[in-house]
């Protein structure tokens, strides 16, 4: 036992470093008064999380922990009553089982406290104090990283949470044995319900303002440590032992972990949660089309105000600017109801469950149980799933997850398949969900392909058994589930006012100049009908020259509307973008893509997303002067844009069978490139990787392209 | 083919487009992307991982 002694540091109250850099958070217009700065300490699925966004509510901020792509996650503290005035900001570290692991998670939450490293932004110094998040369900195994907070000798308290679970699992916690044991300030909480948080933030306020450290400490050693944390649980808790009966956990898992009813289970649960994104996201979609489409006339009723000529800058902001980013925003429902979905799914600990399901689907392929996370991980984006796979011990078994991850579906593919899904599924939402799920199902097979090829060949060996921690089901938190997803709607929404941004000005230039005259076609169908008003009869030359049936209702209107498109093609044909498309066309012309969809599948090389902001610029205006039409959403208007002949579609349904089977196979993120040459330790895996990839995009889609084709004839 | 180079116009999209070039290719530009986050990024130190990549045995 130790004496309660004040902690001297130098570092308290400042909020910027010596230099007066910018660097740490600037809450320097604010009239609150830095008090100190806490790491949140806990072990994985303690609710650490659900603190955290109770705590700071829905204005933290994330970034990375500089050298990794672990989420860094810093928000502001309020306290009240005799510490009103301060605040503290809060780092929440990575989850971990203990600090002495080497892993990954470990090491940046150790490089943390002791001062090494900080997220990015802020400067590293060691923090002033521990917040420790402990699982009341399961005191045994959290005591261990408390024991191991404890020796640092900082400024503690540990907040039992999950109470109001244990409770009614009969499960009893007396704070003040812990209290008593642990030389800190110890408080029962509910993060989920708000049960004893403010408490706990005034006793936190408290304890920093005095800089108490604990008067107590722990076992150095490990097997010390263990003894300790087993004796601290038997005297703080009481109530009945885990193995009297089974509790509901137990009997859902003997579904959800069988062998066939888990596997249903998981099929239904994600066939589900995509139909009911597709059926839910329709009407945001709708809403925000119309929002973009809106912009566009607001443009024009600017420029008419102006008296000024629709002329250069005009087009950029209402072609490139609008449309580009208007056609990627578009997607933002789907985005948000899917991480909204996943993270209620996550905070039920069904997710748990799936990856339990999927260790068995994974072994085959000589892949282990570690490689779930990384997989799952890379659903969302393929970058912190390859670093995550670093917990993987076997370097080989590492080295295979590391080179099928990106076959998964990251979010980054979710607006071209929802675009080109919709194209073929128009009418029909559910087939175009089942659609969706395929795409998911193709990306997951062309990885275990690819894995069990690699464990045969370049990387053989035998794969290791995992062990994997269930936790309890509870209800989902809405206020985690939203918070996550205003966090990652919002990353999108920035991707897409930036580097989205940026491209469709650039394409738009690309597709602008040179300008060029009229082709020819078009002028005589023009003067065919120049005489004639919208709505009459078009002559029957003008209705020979659109090669359709001569016998046809045509009016003028729409062999002007007609001439608009070729006008358009030919344009774009002839400009810079037109020559970049026509030369590498001649590669992905066996795939069915013209030279419109090989620019957008050239420019989506270095981000998969982009394809259909390019689509948006390259097709955009081909409705110039064409009212209704205008008004038609980007779907609407891909679904009617035509070749250069100006008759026939560029998304014919085995074109777009072909871009969906390419986009959900083919290697297009130059981020993800380089994280694997860094991970994987040499450029050549990179290189492998991407070689292999697009090769398989490459043969599916023509396969696809072959296949669709002589079906849909 | 013409490029309108009497329009002032041209050149106002012409400068933002490289712009936009530029931002899209600060990483790899040999030039120093002066910014307020540029300067707090070198001040970062990074995480001393000790899970390195190796080659497979």
């Amino acid at each position: 036992m130790s004496e309660s002694v004040p902690l001297i540091r130098g570092t308290q109250g400042l909020t910027t470093d010596a230099r007066g850099q910018a660097g740490s958070i600037d809450h320097s217009t604010s009239d609150e008064r830095l008090l100190a700065r806490v790491a949140l300490l806990g072990n994985p699925n303690t609710g650490k999380t659900t603190l955290f966004n109770r705590l700071t509510g829905l204005t933290h901020k994330t970034s990375n922990f500089p050298g990794t792509t672990l989420d860094a996650r810093t928000g502001r503290v309020t306290t009240r009553g005799a510490d009103a005035g301060v605040y503290i900001d809060l780092i929440d570290l990575p989850g971990v089982y203990s600090l002495e692991l080497r892993q990954p998670e470990a090491d940046v939450a150790r490089s943390v406290l002791n001062g090494e490293l900080a997220p990015a932004g802020i400067k590293a110094q060691v923090p002033d104090g521990i917040l420790i998040v402990l699982d009341a369900t399961n005191l045994g195994r959290n005591l261990v990283m408390v024991g191991e907070a404890l020796r640092r000798r900082l400024p503690t308290v540990v907040a039992v949470n999950m109470i109001d679970l244990a409770e009614k699992r009969g499960l009893r916690v007396d704070t003040g044995a812990l209290c008593s044991e642990l030389g800190c300030p110890v408080l029962a909480i509910s993060a989920r319900s708000g049960r004893g948080v403010q408490d706990l933030v005034d006793t936190l306020a408290r304890t920093l303002r005095a800089e108490t450290v604990p008067t107590r400490t722990a076992p150095g050693t490990d097997i010390e440590l263990r003894a300790w944390a087993e004796r601290v649980v038997v005297s703080a808790t009481s109530g009945p032992s885990e193995s009297v009966g089974r509790t509901f956990s137990d009997r859902a898992d003997l579904v959800l972990t069988h062998p066939v009813l888990g596997f249903t289970v998981f099929a239904l649960v994600m066939t589900g949660l995509f139909g009911a994104i597709f059926t839910l996201a329709q009407y945001p979609m709708g809403w925000i089309e119309q929002l973009f489409s809106q912009l566009g006339g607001a443009v024009d009723w600017v420029w008419s105000l102006g008296g000024w000529e629709h002329g250069l800058m005009h087009d950029l902001l209402k072609d490139g600017v609008i449309a580009g980013v208007g056609s990627t925003v578009v997607f933002l429902p789907q985005i948000c109801l899917l991480f909204f979905l996943i993270s209620l799914l996550e905070d039920t600990g069904y997710l748990a469950r799936a990856a339990f399901v999927m260790d068995r689907a994974l072994r085959p392929f000589g892949l282990p149980g570690h490689a779930f996370v990384p997989l799952l991980s890379s659903h969302a984006c393929a970058l912190p799933g390859i670093m995550s796979a670093r917990c993987i011990p076997d370097s080989r078994e590492r080295l295979a997850t590391i080179l099928v991850a990106p076959f998964m579906t990251c979010s980054a593919r979710l607006p071209v398949y929802v675009l080109l899904t919709g194209l073929l599924f128009k009418d029909s939402p559910w087939l175009g969900g089942a659609a969706f799920v395929g795409c998911y199902a193709l990306g997951i097979l062309a990885g275990m392909f690819s894995a069990l090829l690699v464990r045969r060949t370049i990387l053989r060996g035998s794969t290791r058994p995992m062990a994997l921690e269930l936790p309890s089901y509870k209800l989902p938190s809405m206020r985690n589930a939203l918070a996550t997803t205003i966090e990652r709607g919002l990353m999108f929404v920035k991707k897409a006012g930036t580097a989205i941004l940026a491209i469709c000005i650039v394409l738009w230039w690309l597709g602008s100049f040179p300008k060029v005259g009229a082709p020819q076609q078009s002028t005589e169908l023009r003067q065919s009908v120049s005489t004639l008003a919208d709505n009459d009869a078009a002559p029957i030359e003008a209705r020979r020259q659109l090669g359709g049936d001569t016998t046809a209702q045509v009016t003028a209107g729409d062999v002007r509307a007609r001439a608009d498109r070729m006008e358009h093609a030919y344009a774009k044909g002839e400009s810079f973008l037109g020559v970049i498309g026509r030369s590498v066309q001649p590669v992905f012309a066996p795939l069915g893509y013209d030279w419109q969809l090989t620019v957008g599948v050239v420019a989506s090389f270095a981000a998969r997303e982009v394809f259909v902001s390019t689509m948006s610029v390259v097709i955009a205006g081909e409705e110039e002067g064409d009212d209704e039409a205008r008004n038609q959403t980007l779907r609407q208007t891909l679904a009617s844009a035509t070749r250069s002949d100006g008759v026939t579609p560029i998304f014919t349904p085995a074109t777009s069978w072909s871009l969906l089977v390419f986009y959900v196979l083919a290697m297009q993120c130059l981020p993800t490139l380089v994280v694997t040459a860094r991970e994987a330790g040499h450029a050549k895996w990179a290189l492998l990787q991407l070689g292999w990839m697009t090769l398989v995009a490459y043969a599916g889609a023509l396969a696809a392209y072959h296949i669709a084709g002589a079906l849909l004839s | 083919m013409s490029i309108p180079y009497q329009d002032w116009q041209f050149w106002a999209t012409t400068l933002l487009a490289l712009g936009a070039a530029a931002y899209l290719l600060r990483n790899v530009l040999p030039v120093p992307y002066f910014s307020r986050r540029a300067r707090a990024r070198r001040q970062e130190k990074p995480a001393k991982l000790t899970v390195s990549a190796k080659k497979p045995e």
